[in-house]
């Protein structure tokens, strides 16, 4: 989606940094130069350059707290300014997430802030790729679900306990498994921000790095911990300055994850899919997005089919193509015709601005709701059939290969929601 | 500038008992009668042609009073306020039409004297009189006006207990219908609204004209002494408004250009702008706006977007070397505001048109853009002539001016001009014709009209008769009723650049609001279909279009707009310095309305805007169980009343039952439902004469039973003349509507058996409605052609006539979502069109969905006074809007909007029929 990314300081309009598709040239530097200014002017005029379209590409601009500008181009000229505004969020916090907001805000030495920004490059880059996961576009976490979540819930909120912690999760391959009530307090965005760092850390059987909570503490950093239990199981704990990354790791893990171990084993065996093997789904579905709106969390597989029966589904559409086409379907969807998710976007981020820059700015184009509310939508492609429908917090976006019946798409979608949701596990 | 008679007999009636057979001296005597402009004046818009040639001349209606409403204003001229400039219409360049003048005059002048049946005219007075042959041993019986002479007089209003008694006034012989096969009808002169003053020079009233007519006993020729109206043609029915001292609206205000100064405070708040700036100027000193070639308006809001054009200029720019591809629109925040910029990038310079958000969506404005483009191109060659030169300036701010109040303030100045906010903005971002889906039986003589204009085949009137090569080749027409397109001769590319100018100019929303009094338009035009290099690579090998000059010749009567497209050059004779309108042209053209109002087309179009629509639509109040039992009570008490006439009026009540049964597209228009088609035929068969036609008409529109009388009548000659209406070509193949329809002769039980039967059959093979079940489930659509450039939806009428708050909303929601799907559609079309150019780049990705060729939403609702309280048990209801798309080689668009639950196979049905019928 994105293919360049440029940060620069607002007020002297140094660049930061750059990141951009690995196969494009990069842009010369007076071009960039001349994208800010373009919008500084308009600024001092009182007109807030959003967005702008060519034929086959959009830009964005966004500044935050009147010091960081971010100007995002993508290759889809049909994404709404939301998204591209939910992408440029994503990358303005994963910043605060590491360094912490008053470090960006205050620039006291722009090399020394470009240095320090090479830290994000990993975060940022993983946000520019459209990753497995599907946090940034819905602006949820990405959770998995999985049979043995009582056990596992057991276990963690003692690990935690016993870390002098109340915020915790447990990762399968970067999805949540399992978390603390309190991890489920944090705003969707920064969820999914902390388990997209814990999978770009490098390997590494333990860590404990500061982060910043973009919304809940931008100033004041925890400490993470992170421990790999088994191969593509990782348990997350928030805490303080005690305890010691070495006195939980030798203490604590041992002692509370060893009796679940069978359990994170099965618990890994399903990841790809996302969710039990005793759910089952109707075999024309090639993927699907759940959402939990209130609670910020989606589950999104492109491998819902039990192997055997994915063969007898014979060839169709590649997984990487499953996924854009759900991701987009996602977006074409969201924010159109059905409302943008609400609380994805935290107010306060628009709001707080300090200063009149982000006041101004009002993130979103108002959303010119439909007279009745919709409930279900569709479209047919080439080669494939989206349908998507809501029920309560609850939202699924479901990819049928093209050979299912129109008919039959809106009671395989009711059906396999139903299925999803009936055991309280998502 | 003497106006020139003309065979009108052309156009007219039918030559029901072969005494006209239509020779050459016939044709010059029936063509003694000038309908508006009396035979020694120019035309009332002569002055008014400016020395370019151009010209715009717009006569406000105003029933009954002399003119007085009359604005004339060119907005395509420099002199703004209409100042004549007679001196420079010499230099206008005197046509091969007007040079044969002279001799046509003499000619006519001769047959005059010879004419036989036709009609002298008594300058000196305002009366003048007509003859007629009447025969009145044809008639089986009595001799009336209607009878014999084919003149249906307006009968004598009187309130109830107005006990004033019956004053010579009100005794007034006022023609309120010409019935087409009476030998009033061959009397072009007559007027609807004329009074009957005398005859054989006796003077004559209501009281004693059937008296003295019954007198007449064998054939002989009338005279008739007829007091002509003050306006010409009085419609049969005179608007209400009438009364009023005719003031210009402020539809016609605006249309004419003229200042309206009470929107100006709500626009100068509103930001808004056209900026055509230039890159080329050295642009550091800012404070003298060297770089805005133009710009408009100058409000306040306006201003302050003028300011940041330096932005604009910047992006244009750059972007293009980012990204390699133009720039479209940005979105910038003024005062918490968005606004919305589209760009237009040629060279060094840059169009900016910027509104705001609200208002428009970007996707919208994208369209506008382009659509002002295009516009420009059409008329100055090109957006850089259309800019370059100061003459142009006041044009331009009046097309602006007219494009922001139309988008700006749409509804609050004129209920027409952007009758649903929902619906034109699904509309601006279709480039095709709202057009009016009419059967094939009243298109064919609308058809036929336009043919018969195009072919320029005015015998002894034309050019050509004479030798002389002709001014003009009419490349083609097209004719609006109340702004829908009615029928068009042109190729899509021509008919959407006619439609964009009317559409723009809003002579669409003028005519489908008031009755235009006369509009008279011609311009120097550039076609895209030749200018454009991207549509003339479409010419066939070896085959290249002429070179030439076009012109564009619109002339407006009351509703209709007919708009026609001439080519100088080519076949044609080649045109020099300025053109101005060719007074011939624009009569024939009106003759082609006339014609039409003589056959009643307009008022079958009214029928058709009145009757309901076809397919047939559903109300979404009737799917709420609360009023579903209202509507079955209403059913039972329709059914219980079925036999009686007045069974029309329950229509608008009870629709439902009604609409069960689906008239074909070939069906009549008055033609409604089943049962009723057979009750109709039996009450006329009973020789039931003058309210036969009350039943099938809506049940309120005030003109109804002149109309259905004259259908009436039509029928019986139909019956009766049936033999020879294939000798007399087209025109009386005009009149030879619908034959299976008609209702025979009274007297001919034969024809009647015939046309029971005939009826039943055809009723039951098209009784279909789009979806099945027991309710019709349908409640709106649009299809769109982009082929043919045409977009067919329900009218407005259709929509007002199921009424119902919720079902307005479900409109409005169809509108807005379709929206939203056409959307989707247009990136489809785009990306298979980049799929087979094979365009790939860096910043190109095509949109993983690809090709989408359908989407549908269900929505959700309930009345909107239960919308809050408890959700699950107020009644509800759900509906689906569909929209699908066809990339066969002629791409359509179908979006319907019907109710949930419907069966997927019913749906699949609604597309195909929509799909297959002739739109």
């Amino acid at each position: 989606m994105a293919a360049y990314l440029f940060c620069l300081t607002t007020g002297g309009g140094v660049p930061l940094f750059t990141r951009s598709k690995p196969d494009l040239k990069p842009l010369p530097y007076p071009v960039v130069g001349s994208l800010n200014v373009v919008h500084m002017f308009g600024a001092n005029h009182d007109a807030n350059l959003v967005s702008t379209t060519t034929e086959h590409t959009k830009l964005v601009w966004r500044v935050y707290h009147d010091s960081i500008t971010l100007i995002v181009i993508s290759v889809d000229k049909r994404a709404s300014d939301s998204q591209l505004q939910r992408f440029l969020d994503n990358v303005f916090n994963s910043m605060v997430l590491l360094l912490g907001l008053d470090e960006i805000i205050t620039i006291k030495n722009v090399e020394r802030l470009k240095r320090d920004l090479r830290s994000c490059y990993r975060l940022i880059d993983c946000l520019m790729d459209s990753s497995e996961m599907y946090g940034d576009v819905t602006g949820c976490v990405d959770v998995m679900m999985c049979q043995e979540q009582v056990i596992l819930q057991d276990c963690l909120d003692s690990f935690v306990n016993s870390a002098d912690s109340t915020f915790g999760c447990l990762l399968v391959s970067g999805k949540v498994a399992v978390a603390t009530t309190k991890w489920w307090d944090l705003t969707g965005q920064e969820m999914y921000l902390l388990s997209l760092l814990a999978r770009v850390l490098p390997p590494g059987s333990s860590k404990d790095i500061p982060v910043y909570l973009p919304h809940g503490s931008p100033n004041v950093p925890h400490r993470l911990l992170n421990f790999q239990i088994i191969q593509g199981v990782e348990v997350c704990v928030l805490c303080g300055p005690t305890p010691s990354l070495t006195e939980v790791e030798t203490e604590l893990l041992d002692r509370y994850w060893r009796p679940a171990m069978e359990s994170l084993r099965s618990c890994l065996r399903i990841h790809l899919r996302g969710f039990p093997s005793n759910i089952s789904v109707h075999i024309g579905v090639l993927g699907l997005i759940i959402m939990h709106v209130e609670l910020h969390k989606c589950l999104g597989t492109v491998h819902p089919l039990s192997s055997e029966e994915s063969q007898k589904q014979g060839k169709s559409l590649s997984i990487a193509r499953r996924r854009d086409i759900l991701r987009s379907f996602y977006q074409s969807v969201t924010g159109t015709v059905f409302p943008p998710t609400p609380g994805t976007t935290p107010p306060e981020v628009v709001e707080n601005g300090h200063g009149d820059g982000l006041a101004s700015e009002s993130p979103v184009e108002p959303h010119k709701e439909f007279v009745h509310s919709p409930l279900d939508t569709y479209v047919v492609g080439e080669d494939h059939k989206c349908y998507a429908t809501r029920e309560g917090p609850y939202q699924i976006y479901v990819l049928f290969s093209k050979d299912v019946p129109k008919y039959a798409l809106r009671s395989i979608s009711m059906t396999t929601l139903s299925a999803l949701t009936k055991d309280k596990l998502f | 500038m003497a106006a020139r008679k003309y065979p009108e007999d052309t156009y007219s009636g039918p030559e029901s008992d072969g005494e006209y057979s239509g020779s050459q001296s016939d044709a010059d005597s029936l063509s003694a009668s000038e309908y508006s402009e009396s035979d020694s004046l120019p035309p009332v818009w002569a002055d008014k042609v400016q020395p370019d040639g151009s010209l715009f001349y717009l006569e406000q209606y105003s029933g009954g009073k002399e003119l007085n409403g009359e604005v004339q204003s060119p907005p395509n001229g420099k002199a703004p306020n209409g100042h004549v400039q007679p001196e420079k219409k010499e230099t206008t360049k005197e046509s091969g039409i007007s040079r044969i003048r002279g001799l046509i005059k003499k000619r006519t002048g001769k047959n005059k004297d010879s004419t036989d049946s036709g009609q002298s005219e008594m300058n000196s007075t305002a009366l003048y009189e007509v003859r007629l042959k009447v025969d009145p041993t044809k008639l089986q019986k009595e001799a009336t006006l209607e009878t014999l002479l084919g003149i249906v007089p307006k009968p004598i209003v009187r309130n109830a207990g107005d006990a004033t008694p019956v004053n010579s006034r009100m005794k007034q012989i006022l023609l309120q219908t010409i019935l087409p096969d009476g030998p009033a009808i061959k009397a072009t002169q007559l007027r609807i609204g004329d009074c009957l003053v005398a005859v054989n020079d006796f003077n004559v009233n209501m009281d004693n004209i059937n008296q003295l007519l019954s007198a007449i006993v064998t054939p002989m020729e009338v005279k008739l002494t007829m007091e002509p109206v003050p306006e010409p043609w009085e419609p049969p029915e005179p608007p209400p408004a009438a009364k009023e001292p005719a003031k210009p609206s402020e539809l016609v205000k605006l249309v004419s250009g003229q200042d309206l100064s009470t929107y100006g405070h709500v626009l100068e708040k509103i930001p808004h702008i056209v900026m055509y700036l230039t890159m080329g100027s050295d642009s550091n000193n800012t404070h003298k706006e060297e770089e805005i070639l133009y710009s408009y308006p100058d409000g306040e809001a306006s201003v302050r977007l003028k300011k940041i054009r330096g932005m604009f200029i910047t992006i244009g720019d750059i972007l293009q070397n980012v990204t390699g591809t133009s720039v479209k629109s940005s979105t910038v925040v003024v005062d918490k505001q968005h606004i919305h910029i589209g760009y237009w990038k040629k060279g060094e310079h840059l169009l900016v048109l910027g509104l705001p958000g609200d208002k428009v969506k970007v996707e919208q404005l994208n369209h506008m853009v382009s659509d002002v483009v295009r516009f420009l191109t059409v008329i100055y060659g090109s957006v850089e002539s259309a800019f370059s030169t100061t003459t142009n300036i006041s044009q331009l701010d009046h097309f602006f001016s007219l494009l922001f109040k139309r988008v700006l303030l749409g509804g609050q100045m004129s209920s027409s001009l952007q009758p649903d906010d929902n619906s034109s903005a699904v509309m601006d971002m279709i480039m095709a014709v709202p057009t009016l889906h009419i059967p094939e039986d009243i298109k064919t003589p609308l058809d036929a009209a336009l043919s018969e204009l195009e072919a320029a085949d005015f015998a002894d009137m034309s050019d050509d008769y004479y030798d002389l090569r002709r001014a003009f080749t009419v490349l083609g027409s097209c004719m609006f009723y109340k702004g829908l397109l009615a029928a068009s001769h042109l190729p899509r590319e021509d008919l959407l650049d006619v439609f964009l100018y009317c559409r723009y100019y809003c002579l669409l929303a003028l005519a489908s609001e008031e009755r235009v009094g006369q509009l008279v338009l011609w311009k120097e035009v550039h076609p895209t279909r030749r200018f454009d290099p991207a549509h003339r690579e479409a010419d066939a090998q070896g085959y290249s279009e002429p070179e030439g000059r076009w012109f564009l010749l619109i002339v407006g009567l009351r509703h209709w707009l007919s708009a026609t497209l001439l080519e100088a050059g080519g076949c044609a004779a080649r045109a020099e310095g300025s053109v101005s309108p060719d007074p011939f042209l624009v009569d024939q053209t009106k003759a082609v309305i006339l014609q039409l109002e003589t056959q009643n087309v307009g008022n079958l179009f009214e029928d058709r805007l009145q009757s309901p629509s076809n397919p047939a639509l559903s109300c979404a109040e009737w799917f709420l169980p609360s009023s579903r039992e209202k509507s079955v009570s209403n059913a039972s008490s329709t059914s219980s009343i079925l036999g009686t006439p007045v069974l029309g009026r329950h229509q608008s009540s009870s629709p439902k039952p009604l609409r069960l049964f689906q008239r074909s597209p070939q069906s009549s228009f008055l033609q409604v439902p089943g049962s009723r088609t057979e009750v109709d035929s039996i009450s006329h068969s009973g020789s039931e004469h003058s309210g036969s036609g009350v039943p099938s008409m809506g049940g309120d529109s005030p003109h109804s039973t002149p109309s259905l009388g004259r259908r009436h009548f039509r029928k019986q000659s139909e019956g009766s003349g049936s033999g020879q209406s294939g000798e007399s070509g087209n025109s009386s193949g005009l009149f030879k509507v619908k034959s299976k329809r008609l209702i025979p002769d009274a007297f001919e039980m034969s024809n009647i058996n015939r046309v029971l039967v005939g009826q039943d059959k055809e009723e039951l093979s098209y009784s279909t409605k789009l979806t099945c079940g027991v309710d019709n489930t349908l409640f709106h659509y649009l299809t769109v052609n982009s082929s043919s450039g045409v977009v067919v939806c329900p009218t407005q009428q259709d929509v007002g006539r199921l009424g119902g708050a919720l079902h307005m909303d479900v409109i409005r929601n169809f509108y807005r979502c379709c929206q939203t799907i056409h959307g989707m559609f247009e990136n489809s079309a785009q990306v298979k069109e980049l799929r087979d150019r094979n365009v790939d780049g860096p910043l190109h990705a095509e949109s993983p969905l690809g090709v989408i060729t359908e989407q549908g939403v269900l929505f959700h609702c309930g009345p909107a006074n239960l919308n809050d309280s408890k959700r699950g048990t107020t009644p509800t209801i759900t509906y689906w809007v569909v929209g699908r798309l066809y990339m066969a080689n002629e791409p359509k668009e179908v979006f319907v909007c019907f109710q949930d639950g419907t069966q997927d196979n019913v749906v699949e049905m609604a597309f195909k029929l929509l799909f297959g019928s002739d739109l």
